[in-house]
Parts: structure tokens; C-alpha cells; sequence
């Protein structure tokens, strides 16, 4: 599953750590959604979606793989 | 993320102090014959009936070495981490299954060994299981990232 994260991150300006303290997870999370070793719960994706103000679809999207 | 099956955040830096002292005591006691004076106990057989048969004094000084060696193994490996969240259940679930493999190991010496010798290998092989998972946990939690580059645009 792709994401959009580091993009949405440039975007508003905030680091990995300043993401991970805002939706309450470990940096190590947010480095591993980012590098698609991992793909987040449904609850952790809609905190992510919600704090960068955008539909989830727009921040993950579905790969052929997947 | 709530787990209760963990031990206390405190466990894990007393842990990491004890893991070298426990080695240590560990090599001075097989290298250097080195043994604790507190360790000593008086080991009493009875018989049948009840009635005392022998009694030897025994040193417990290894015991209490192996004792420590995996208490603060246990306390490095089972203890909450400053962030316990869904991806570091998930590395340690990983990481428990693929320090579970040492097992094979653990065929082959059922194998290729006898008698006393499997008592002993299956005694060894406490350790090394919890050694293999602190490290690979450690590893893939805390130096792994570090190589790791962005795959998103």
C-alpha cells in the first residue's frame, strides 16, 4: 500500500518525531508506514488522515499487489 | 496501546545494567573457579522413615549466576518500551517467531546427542532464545530504521 505521508509532512513542515508524538505512536512507526514496511491500522490511518485535514484515500492508496 | 502482559518501563535499564555483570560473574565463576560466599547451603537427606541420612554443604554460586543472567535477559527483552504502539507489538511478535528457530538447533543436538548431553542443551537453550529475540527486536526496532530510506514520493 502506497502513501502520501512524507509528502503531507513537507507540506505542513513537521518532522517524523513531531508526526509520531501528534497520532500518539513511536517515530520507528511513522519511519516504517513511510518506507511501506508497514502497513497501519484502520484506527492509526484515520488519525493520520484527520490530522493532515484530507480524505484517507487521498493519503493511502491501493497498490496492484495488494 | 494498552498491554499488561509487559513488564514495567523501569525493568528494561535495570536489565541492561545487570546483562554485563551477570556475564562477568558468569566467566569468573567457569574461568577463574570464583564463587559467592553468600551462596553456600547445607543440603539435608532424609530417609524413608524421616531420619536424617547425610547432609553436604552445596554451593549455589552457578545457580544464582544463571539465575541473574536470565532475569535481566527477561527484563531487557519483556519490558514496555517508551511508546508501546500497534508496530512495535508487531516487531515483537515477528521477532519472537524468528528467535523461535533456534530450535533447529535444538533437532539437530536431540539428534546427534545422548543421555546427559540433551539435558544439557536443552538447558542452554533458554538463553540463547531470549539473547536471539533482544537482539533481533533491538535490531529491527532501533538500527534497521536508520537504513532504511522512504519508498513514498
Amino acid at each position: 500500500m502506497k502513501n502520501t505521508i512524507r509528502i503531507e509532512r513537507a507540506i505542513k513542515n513537521i518532522t517524523q518525531a513531531e508526526l509520531a508524538e501528534k497520532v500518539d505512536v513511536s517515530r520507528q512507526t511513522i519511519n516504517a508506514i513511510e518506507a511501506t514496511k508497514y502497513v497501519p491500522s484502520t484506527v492509526l490511518a484515520l488519525k493520520i488522515s484527520r490530522l493532515f485535514g484530507k480524505p484517507l484515500n487521498d493519503i493511502f492508496e491501493l497498490e496492484d499487489t495488494d | 496501546m494498552k498491554n499488561t502482559l509487559l513488564l514495567p518501563r523501569i525493568c528494561r535499564p535495570i536489565g541492561i545494567i545487570l546483562l554485563p555483570f551477570s556475564w562477568i560473574n558468569l566467566i569468573a565463576i567457569y574461568r577463574y573457579d570464583y564463587t559467592l560466599p553468600f551462596t553456600y547451603k547445607r543440603i539435608y537427606w532424609k530417609t524413608a522413615e524421616g531420619a536424617l541420612a547425610n547432609s553436604f554443604v552445596y554451593n549455589f554460586t552457578e545457580q544464582f549466576a544463571w539465575i541473574i543472567v536470565i532475569m535481566s535477559l527477561f527484563m531487557v527483552a519483556f519490558s514496555k518500551l517508551k511508546k508501546e504502539d500497534e508496530y512495535v507489538q508487531s516487531v515483537r511478535l515477528d521477532s519472537i517467531l524468528l528467535s523461535i528457530y533456534i530450535y533447529i538447533l535444538l533437532f539437530i543436538s536431540l539428534i546427534v546427542m545422548y543421555w546427559n548431553s540433551i539435558l544439557f542443551i536443552l538447558a542452554l537453550n533458554i538463553v540463547p532464545l531470549l539473547m536471539l529475540f533482544v537482539l533481533i527486536f533491538n535490531f529491527r526496532l532501533f538500527i534497521l530504521p536508520r537504513f532504511t530510506k522512504s519508498k513514498t514520493p
